[in-house]
């Protein structure tokens, strides 16, 4: 009776210690439902093969965007897509922007397999390219939907691996019934800017609507008032290239104190708790009509008609943002908002290809436009999002748009980082010179 | 007397009323339209609908995430109680230098920071295709629970007298027989502790679930619960709804288990 | 000859006992700790493909960072307050609770299940009331408050406000096992000798509660000096820096800014500084307890 105990306990312990230890080879492979690419095939070489023999089997693709405050908007494009493909299943997964880049780099840096994921372009693009990560699309069909400008403004290191899906101006909302009663001109310069502002704040309203809790809605400005300072004011288009060599400073870019300025400008003409109310918390504001304007891209839109349909539809208008004083400068900002990237290590490449060259559709782009109420860049797709976004036709159709993200190749985050130290300064912790000397000596530590 | 047990409830009241009011705001918006939270922070919804709950019910996966988070917690705790408790045993009975280098090994495993481990553990879970899997993310959990539970075990043991397991060795028993029979029924008070101490941390860890578990099919209650508020940011009522519905199994637990709960981290802590 | 036999017999079990417990915990802590200790010595920006070795280099940058010193303040700073807040006002309410309170038992699950929650959904749920719902509460008895995690001021004391609401829960029970264990008749007894009910408190309770004491302030340092979730679930370190802790400083340099290399030798200088810390705290409470 004794013995029998001991050697059952024996065995107990020696199944324990096998499942510790040693083995991960009884493991149980990840559910048949999910299909994760990554944990059933291991090997590249098997996988090649069969795969372009099988185009009927049913595949299932992994698609990673950072849309996700749209979630449903994207799904639907993707149902359209399921729908035409009955053998392709697309495991869609939103995440937040905020933590997009840095879950996308665990999994690569894991040898994870993404086989379809969005990216900016620019620096994040760089990034993933100089990985390896990402599939060179140079020279497919699909970039004859869009205008060859467009594509070429998407290359990296002269390559395609980026297909443009989406665009949205950044610009200013404003509320017009506020202009109106105070008798503001839609401000064409950075100084007339400010003087709307004040003159909004002495009324005892709110100027601007900041939203700066977030990181991404300041980060968002700064990466775009400094580029276009720097690039059309102060003429040095290669700044941030050096930046990134340690051929050149913030120090020595006039361009940085006129965006810290305005940076402190606009703060002080904030709403109330600049850094205390994020994103949503301002669209709430703005769609009250207590805030004169608010610096976003078109997203918000479907927000604010869901709260107030009636400052939706003939209350609010669209301006550029003058980051200059000299209004001829003073373009429209137009942005390619995701680009579609292909894993460079996917299983299902003529899937992921088909996915993307269904989002690079005429079919696709309405899609785009019709569910997430953004501009796109396929040619002919429907730009009527709202009513405000029309007040910006004049600039489409001079031609009077620019994208100052094509300034920035930089792959360092330096944005990120001058958030913080501009925040330090919103609070009179660090003087101006203060906050470039920190910068150029945290890219000094961070360039390559 | 009588007026300082008033004036202790009183006090302890507010202090509780201050604990639920996050709760309250909760509650308060899980049940509102957006417009009517949008035109009235505090007002009381005009109706009591459970609309929020069902749309958020269905957009996200809620009883996948609470089976995967059961399960999950169910192997790992179940595992850290099994192998602490017979390694608490050995470390607590054998006074001898080796036994003890393993318990200071154990304790200065506890203060590793888990942001040196997190790239190799991902490294390790893909080579090892544990990702993804119950039992991966739950040999992990064994792991980092053992040191804890080895802790408050050892302890717990060492209190114990020797004296019926000396006598039950006189009588013939061997070791397992001793820890089986003498020794498994004393420690119902510790296992409690490290049940809930362990239960707690690993239904609502979220770091490693962020690194382990990415397809949304093994998703767990916080992961859940993340990805759902990034993509409602916008919504939040339906947000709200969904925090309230991860909020009630944890309320049922606690309060079908506060005995044993309060009980269990009482006598972990006196004894450990 | 049989007696060595019968050793190492009667050891075999007790190695038989330590393996299971051992072998997980070198799987899930020790090679993964060897392995990124490794990481520190190298310039891996956590994505390329090739790791190249490059000796003390980070060590030696971690020491004339600037930005590791401000961290290291502002984790202490965290670290010790949200312990000494939570250790006092647990045994605050631990005192009401064990002496004279009626639904002792309600009040108990109150203090608890804001601990039991998610950090996650705590975060979410302060994030908001700080942003929304706390100014219009305070907008009705005509008071203009921002929230605290928008200034850099007071963004650090907003987490400590949230730590403490959600950590108050286990110490307070420990401290309610401990106050049973004081015997009423010492206490009474002391103060028919003349002591005030304070001075019974700090000659008499006091000292026989000194182990929960001391497991309470080692559980709740520890475990603040690591806190991670909360900050990176509210402020990710912002606004101006004034949140950043060790944790999502670590983190943000191994990923954000791909410098895993540089993140792992960070990492490796806060483990020694816990080491450090648990070392000087077991110390103190082992002399004090000594002592008594």
């Amino acid at each position: 009776m004794k013995k029998s105990l001991a050697l059952g306990l024996c065995a107990l312990l020696m199944t324990l210690l096998l499942a510790a230890c040693g083995g991960n080879n009884n493991e149980p492979q990840s559910s048949p439902a999910s299909s994760d690419p990554a944990a059933s095939a291991p090997a590249e070489s098997s996988a090649a093969p069969t795969e372009s023999a099988a185009e009927e089997k049913p595949v299932t693709i992994s698609f990673m965007h950072f849309k996700s405050d749209v979630t449903d908007g994207v799904q639907k494009i993707v149902d359209q897509f399921e729908e035409a493909n009955p053998n392709i299943t697309v495991d869609v997964q939103p995440v937040k922007y905020d933590d997009y880049y840095t879950l996308l780099k665990t999994k690569m840096a894991g040898g994870d397999v993404v086989d379809v994921f969005t990216l900016n372009n620019g620096a994040q693009t760089k990034l993933f390219v100089d990985g390896g990560y990402v599939e060179d699309l140079t020279g497919q069909p699909l970039f004859e939907n869009f205008d060859p400008s467009v594509v070429k403004a998407q290359e990296t290191d002269g390559k395609n691996y980026i297909v443009p899906v989406n665009a949205t101006p950044i610009a200013v909302f404003y509320n017009k019934k506020i202009f109106s009663d105070l008798g503001i001109a839609i401000p064409r310069t950075y100084d007339e800017l400010i003087a709307a502002g004040k003159k909004i704040k002495e009324a005892g309203k709110t100027p601007f609507a900041l939203g700066w809790k977030d990181g991404w809605t300041l980060g968002m400005w700064i990466g775009r008032d400094l580029p276009s300072n720097t690039a059309l004011v102060e003429n040095q288009p290669d700044f941030f290239a050096q930046l990134e060599t340690g051929a050149a400073k913030f120090a020595d870019n006039p361009a940085t104190r006129t965006m810290i300025q305005h940076a402190k400008q606009i703060f002080d003409l904030g709403n109330k708790d600049q850094l205390g109310v994020d994103y949503n918390g301002v669209v709430d504001l703005f769609a009250k009509g207590d805030v004169g304007m608010m610096y976003m891209g078109t997203w918000p839109l479907a927000d604010i008609q869901k709260k107030n349909p009636e400052l939706y539809e003939t209350g609010i208008g669209y301006f550029p943002y003058p980051f200059s004083n000299d209004a001829s400068l003073n373009k429209l900002e137009f942005n390619p908002d995701a680009s579609l990237a292909v894993g460079s290590n996917s299983k299902n490449k003529e899937a992921a290809l088909k996915f993307v060259a269904f989002m690079a559709s005429k079919e696709g782009g309405d899609s785009w436009v019709k569910n997430i109420n953004s501009l796109s860049y396929v040619k002919g797709a429907s730009a009527d999002i709202a009513p405000a976004v029309t007040e910006l036709q004049p600039y489409f159709d001079n031609g009077e748009v620019y994208d100052s993200q094509v300034y920035i190749k930089s792959t360092i985050d330096w944005q990120n980082q001058f958030v913080q130290n501009l925040q330090k300064l919103f609070f009179n912790k660090a003087t101006e010179d203060e906050v470039i000397a920190t910068m150029d000596d945290w890219v000094s530590k961070n360039h390559k | 007397m009588k007026k300082g047990q008033i004036a202790a409830f009183a006090i302890i009241s507010v202090i509780a009323l201050i604990f639920l009011f996050p709760f309250y705001v909760a509650v308060l918006m899980a049940f509102k339209t957006p417009k009517e939270t949008f035109d009235s922070f505090y007002a009381l919804p005009s109706s009591i609908s459970f609309e929020n709950f069902s749309l958020s019910w269905k957009a996200s996966n809620y009883l996948s995430a609470i089976t995967n988070s059961l399960i999950i917690t169910a192997i790992s705790t179940t595992l850290i109680v099994f192998v602490s408790a017979l390694a608490g045993y050995s470390i607590a009975r054998r006074n001898k230098p080796f036994y003890n280098f393993v318990f200071i090994v154990f304790l200065a495993g506890l203060v590793v920071p888990f942001q040196i481990t997190m790239l190799p553990l991902y490294k390790m879970g893909k080579e090892l295709s544990m990702l993804n899997s119950h039992w991966g993310i739950a040999l992990i959990y064994g792991g980092f629970g053992v040191q804890m539970g080895v802790l408050f075990y050892a302890g717990f043991i060492r209190a114990i007298s020797k004296e019926i397991e000396e006598a039950a060795r006189i009588d013939g028993c061997s070791t397992p027989g001793i820890f089986i029979r003498i020794i498994i029924p004393l420690l119902k008070p510790v296992t409690a502790t490290v049940i809930v101490l362990n239960a707690l941390y690993i239904w609502n860890d979220f770091l490693l679930p962020l690194l382990y578990l990415q397809d949304k099919f093994y998703r767990t209650i916080p992961l859940q619960q993340y990805f759902f508020f990034g993509q409602y940011s916008s919504d939040l009522n339906l947000a709200f709804a969904y925090a309230v519905m991860g909020i009630i199994p944890v309320v049922g637990f606690f309060l079908l288990m506060q005995k044993y709960i309060i009980k269990g981290i009482a006598a972990g802590a006196i004894k450990g | 000859m049989g007696n060595i036999k019968r050793l190492i017999r009667g050891e075999m079990w007790y190695i038989l006992f330590l393996l299971p417990g051992l072998c997980l915990f070198i799987f899930a802590v020790l090679v993964p700790l060897i392995m990124g200790a490794r990481y520190s010595f190298t310039n891996w920006d956590g994505l390329s493909r090739t790791v190249h070795y490059n000796g003390w280099d980070n060590y030696v940058r971690a020491f004339s960072d600037s930005d590791l010193w401000i961290v290291l303040a502002n984790t202490f700073k965290y670290a010790f307050i949200v312990t000494l807040l939570v250790n006092f006002i647990a045994l605050l309410l631990a005192l009401f609770l064990d002496s004279y309170v009626k639904f002792k038992n309600g009040f108990r699950a109150i203090f608890f299940l804001s601990g039991a929650i998610s950090t996650v959904l705590s975060g979410f749920i302060w994030k908001y009331n700080y942003a929304i719902g706390f100014p219009s509460l305070f907008k009705m008895f005509g008071l203009d408050v921002n929230s605290p995690l928008g200034d850099p001021n007071y963004a650090l004391f907003g987490l400590i406000l949230i730590a403490v609401w959600q950590g108050i829960g286990a110490p307070m029970i420990i401290y309610i096992a401990g106050l049973q264990g004081v015997s009423g008749e010492l206490v009474e007894s002391a103060k028919i000798d003349g002591a005030s009910t304070v001075q019974s408190f700090f000659h008499i309770t006091l000292p026989l509660i000194a182990p929960s004491i001391t497991i309470n302030i080692l559980l709740v340092l520890t475990g603040s000096l690591k806190v991670f979730d909360l900050v990176y679930v509210t402020t990710q370190g912002g606004p101006a820096f004034s949140t950043e802790v060790i944790s999502t400083f670590i983190y943000k340099n191994s990923f954000a800014n791909f410098q895993a290399g540089y993140g792992t030798a960070l990492s490796i200088i806060f483990f020694l500084i816990l080491v450090l810390v648990t070392i000087v705290q077991i110390s103190i409470f082992r002399r004090r307890e000594v002592e008594m």
